[in-house]
C-alpha cells in the first residue's frame, strides 16, 4: 500500500504532473532495475527496460487503484517488459530460469527493501572490504556494467575465467554476509 | 538428463548468473536443484547477491535512471500532445551534463535514449542511403518474382510442388510458391515494389501471390500474417484471403490470423485505417476501422469490436444447464451440474486474447464427499496421473495459433498441487497474467512464468469431476466469472 504522500503524489501523476511522477518511482528504480537485469541478464539493456517500464506505467497510472499494491504492479510491469527484450536477445533464446523467478518473488516478498535490512547493510560492508582482482571484477560486473568479454579484457584474462571471478566474488560476498550476521547475533 | 552432481550444477549455476547457458544445461540445473536443498539454496541466496549489487549499482547510478525517466517522459509527453503539462526543465536534454560516463564494455545495440539522439542527426545520411538502397536493391517484379523474402527468422521455406527450399532474405517469390514458417519462433518479412510488408510468423502457410491490375492477392492458409499495406490505386485493393474470409486493404496495417482448429475462424485485427473483412460462406461483410477487430467463421456474428474486449462462449458438453450473462465490462458464466448428467463445460474465449492485460477466472467448486485426493493442473491432464477412485480436475488450455501451448513442457511445472485433504467446497483462482499464470485452490496456490509471447492466444477452461469407478460426474462448480482486467 502506497503510504499518504506516495497517494497525494499519485494523484498528481495521474493529472500528467511528470515532476511527481519522478518523486513516486525514484524510490522503486534499484528495484526495476535489479529484476530488469535478473531477468534479461544484460546491464545496459536492464537500464533500457527501466525505462520503458516507467513509460508504461507513467501511461497507465490511471488504471492504478490506490489500494494494490504499486510495487507489485510495477514487478509486473517490469517483468512483462524483461522478458520481451529478454526474447530480443540473440544470446538469450532460453526462457529465464524458473531459480531466478523464484528468487525475485523471495527477495521482493518483504515491503521493506532488503538492502535496507542488516542483510543488506552486512552486504555493503562486505563490498566495501573486497580486495584485488574480485574487488576490480565486482566494480567492473556490477557497477560499470561491462560484459563478461570486456571485463576479461581490463583483467587481462579469458572470458571462462572472468566468469569464474564473477562466481567467486559472489561467493565470497555471500559468505562474508553469512559471517558478518552470525556475528551480529552473537 | 537429470544426472548432475552438484559440482557440475554449480558450474552451470555460475552460467546461469551471467546469461551465459543453454536451455538443455537450464533444465538440468533446474531439476538438480528442484531435488538439492544445499544447491538450492546457494543458487537462491546467488541470485540475491546479484538483485542486491544490481540494486546498488542502480543506487549508485540513480541520476542515469532518473534522466532516463525524464526523458521518456518528455517523449511520451510529446506523443500525447501534452507538452504544456511539462516542467520547463523536462524538454531539455536530461543527458546533458553529468551522465555517469559508459564503461568500454557497452554493447553496441540500441540503447533507448541515446540511439534516439543520434538517429536525429543521422536523419539525413540515413534517408540518402535509403534511396541509394532502394535503387540499387532488386526489383520484386523481376523474372516474375512478385515480393521479395527481405528478412527471416527460424525454419522458413518457399515451397514449389516437391521443391523445398530453405528462405533466405533476397530470395523472389513467384506465384506459384508457397512460404511456410515453422515453429512459433519462425518469422519471414516479404516485401512487394511498392513498400508493402508481410510478415507471417508461427506456423504459417502463404501462397497465392500475384500482383496484376486488380490489385495485390494473397492466400493466407494457416498462422498468422501482419501487413503494412501502402496506399493502393483505386479500384485496385490488395486482398487477403483465408479459407473463411476475405480482407480488402485500400493501405493499412493490420493482423489476419487463421484458427484452423475446431473453431476454424479467421481474425482480423485493424491497428491503423479501415479494412473490409467478407466472409466467404454467404458474402457478409463489416467494415473494421482502427484498434478493432472481427472474426469470420461458423456460428459467430461478423461484427467489428473494439480490440480490448473479449468475448466468451459458454457451452454446456453433454447436458449441463448453463446460463451465459454478458455485464458491462465482464462477462459471467454460473452453471450447476446435476449428479446425474454426466458432463462438464468448457469455457472458451471465441475471440483470442493478446496477452495484453490480465484474465482471471474464478469459481466455486464442489464435490460430494471430502478427504478425496485431488489433482489441479495446467495444459494437458494426462489420466496416469489421476489417483484414487475420483479425480476432480481443472484444466486451463492455452492455444497459440491453434496449438495447445500450455502443456506440461511449456510450463514446466504442470501439477499445481497433488495432496490430500483438500476442503470442499474450494474456491479456485486462475489469473494469467501478461507474464505470469497464478493457480489458487482453497490454501494451495502457484504461480510461475508461463514464458508465452505477447500474441494472440485462446484460453480453454475444463472443469470434471468424474468418479473413475462409476464413470459418472459428480460435483457442483458455482458462479464461475471470467474477468478480463484487474
Amino acid at each position: 500500500m502506497l503510504n499518504a504522500e506516495e497517494l497525494e503524489l499519485l494523484e498528481e501523476a495521474k493529472s500528467g504532473d511528470t515532476e511527481a511522477f519522478e518523486r513516486l518511482m525514484v524510490p522503486y528504480l534499484p528495484m526495476l532495475f535489479a529484476s530488469g537485469r535478473a531477468l534479461c541478464g544484460d546491464y545496459h539493456m536492464a537500464q533500457d527496460i527501466v525505462q520503458e517500464t516507467l513509460l508504461i506505467a507513467f501511461k497507465k497510472l490511471d488504471r492504478f487503484f490506490p489500494e494494490a499494491c504499486f510495487k507489485g504492479w510495477l514487478r509486473a510491469i517490469v517483468q512483462r517488459v524483461a522478458l520481451e527484450f529478454r526474447r530480443k536477445l540473440t544470446k538469450a533464446r532460453s526462457r529465464c530460469s524458473t531459480i531466478t523467478e523464484e528468487a525475485l518473488e523471495l527477495y521482493y516478498k518483504d515491503a521493506t527493501p532488503r538492502r535496507a535490512s542488516p542483510w543488506g547493510a552486512a552486504l555493503a560492508k562486505c563490498v566495501q572490504s573486497l580486495q584485488g582482482r574480485v574487488s576490480r571484477v565486482v566494480r567492473s560486473f556490477y557497477y560499470e556494467g561491462m560484459s563478461l568479454d570486456a571485463t576479461a579484457a581490463s583483467l587481462g584474462t579469458t572470458v571462462p575465467a572472468a566468469k569464474q571471478l564473477v562466481y567467486r566474488a559472489r561467493l565470497a560476498l555471500k559468505d562474508c554476509v553469512e559471517k558478518r550476521m552470525r556475528s551480529e547475533t552473537s | 538428463m537429470n544426472t548432475l552432481d552438484c559440482e557440475r550444477a554449480r558450474g552451470f549455476l555460475a552460467d546461469m548468473l551471467v546469461n551465459d547457458i543453454d536451455a538443455e544445461d537450464l533444465e538440468s540445473l533446474e531439476a538438480h536443484v528442484a531435488r538439492c536443498a544445499p544447491c538450492a539454496r546457494l543458487a537462491r541466496e546467488s541470485v540475491f547477491v546479484d538483485l542486491a549489487m544490481s540494486e546498488m549499482a542502480a543506487q549508485a547510478n540513480l541520476k542515469e535512471l532518473t534522466g532516463r525517466l525524464r526523458h521518456g517522459l518528455t517523449g511520451s509527453q510529446t506523443e500525447k500532445g501534452a507538452t504544456e503539462r511539462q516542467a520547463p526543465e523536462l524538454r531539455k536534454d536530461p543527458l546533458d551534463g553529468g551522465s555517469p560516463s559508459r564503461s568500454s564494455g557497452r554493447s553496441a545495440r540500441s540503447s533507448g535514449p541515446r540511439v534516439r539522439y543520434l538517429m536525429g542527426g543521422l536523419a539525413a545520411s540515413a534517408l540518402v542511403g535509403l534511396g541509394i538502397f532502394l535503387l540499387a536493391r532488386p526489383s520484386p517484379k523481376a523474372d516474375g518474382v512478385v515480393a521479395r523474402v527481405e528478412r527471416t527468422q527460424g525454419e522458413v521455406y518457399l515451397i514449389k510442388g516437391d521443391l523445398r527450399n530453405p528462405a533466405v532474405a533476397g530470395a523472389g517469390m513467384v506465384r506459384d510458391q508457397r512460404l511456410v514458417t515453422i515453429g512459433r519462433t519462425a518469422s519471414a518479412l516479404l516485401r512487394f515494389s511498392d513498400g508493402t510488408s508481410l510478415e507471417a510468423a508461427g506456423e504459417t502457410e502463404i501462397g497465392g501471390l500475384t500482383e496484376a491490375s486488380e490489385g495485390k492477392r494473397v492466400f493466407l492458409a494457416r498462422g498468422q500474417l501482419r501487413a503494412d499495406v501502402s496506399p493502393q490505386p483505386n479500384g485496385a485493393p490488395a486482398v487477403i484471403r483465408t479459407p473463411h474470409a476475405e480482407a480488402t486493404v485500400m493501405g493499412t496495417s493490420l493482423i489476419i490470423h487463421v484458427d484452423p482448429g475446431v473453431a476454424a475462424s479467421t481474425r482480423l485485427d485493424v491497428e491503423n485505417g479501415k479494412v473490409r473483412l467478407t466472409r466467404l460462406s454467404d458474402r457478409a461483410g463489416v467494415d473494421v476501422i482502427s484498434g478493432h477487430f472481427a472474426v469470420a467463421g461458423a456460428g459467430t456474428d461478423l461484427v467489428a469490436r473494439k480490440r480490448s474486449d473479449l468475448f466468451w462462449k459458454a457451452e454446456s458438453r453433454n447436458g449441463w444447464s448453463v446460463s451465459f450473462e454478458q455485464d458491462p465490462g465482464s462477462f459471467s458464466f454460473r452453471g450447476k451440474q446435476s449428479s446425474t448428467a454426466a458432463a462438464d463445460v468448457v469455457v472458451t474465449s471465441v475471440d483470442s486474447w493478446n496477452l495484453a492485460d490480465s484474465l482471471t477466472i474464478s469459481f466455486l467448486w464442489e464435490v460430494e464427499e471430502r478427504n478425496r485426493e485431488f489433482v489441479l493442473g495446467v495444459g494437458i491432464l494426462p489420466p496416469a496421473a489421476l489417483d484414487g477412485s475420483e479425480s476432480p480436475s481443472v484444466q486451463l488450455r492455452i492455444f497459440d495459433h491453434g496449438v495447445i501451448v500450455g502443456t506440461a513442457d511449456t510450463l514446466k511445472r504442470t501439477w499445481v498441487g497433488q495432496g490430500k485433504n483438500l476442503a470442499f467446497p474450494a474456491r479456485v483462482t486462475i489469473r494469467l497474467t501478461p507474464e505470469r499464470l497464478e493457480f489458487t485452490v482453497g490454501d494451495s496456490s502457484w504461480s510461475g512464468s508461463h514464458g508465452l509471447p505477447a500474441a494472440p492466444v485462446k484460453v480453454q477452461l475444463t472443469v470434471g469431476s468424474k468418479h473413475r469407478a462409476t464413470g459418472e460426474y459428480v460435483g457442483v462448480v458455482r458462479d464461475l466469472t471470467v474477468t478480463q482486467g484487474r
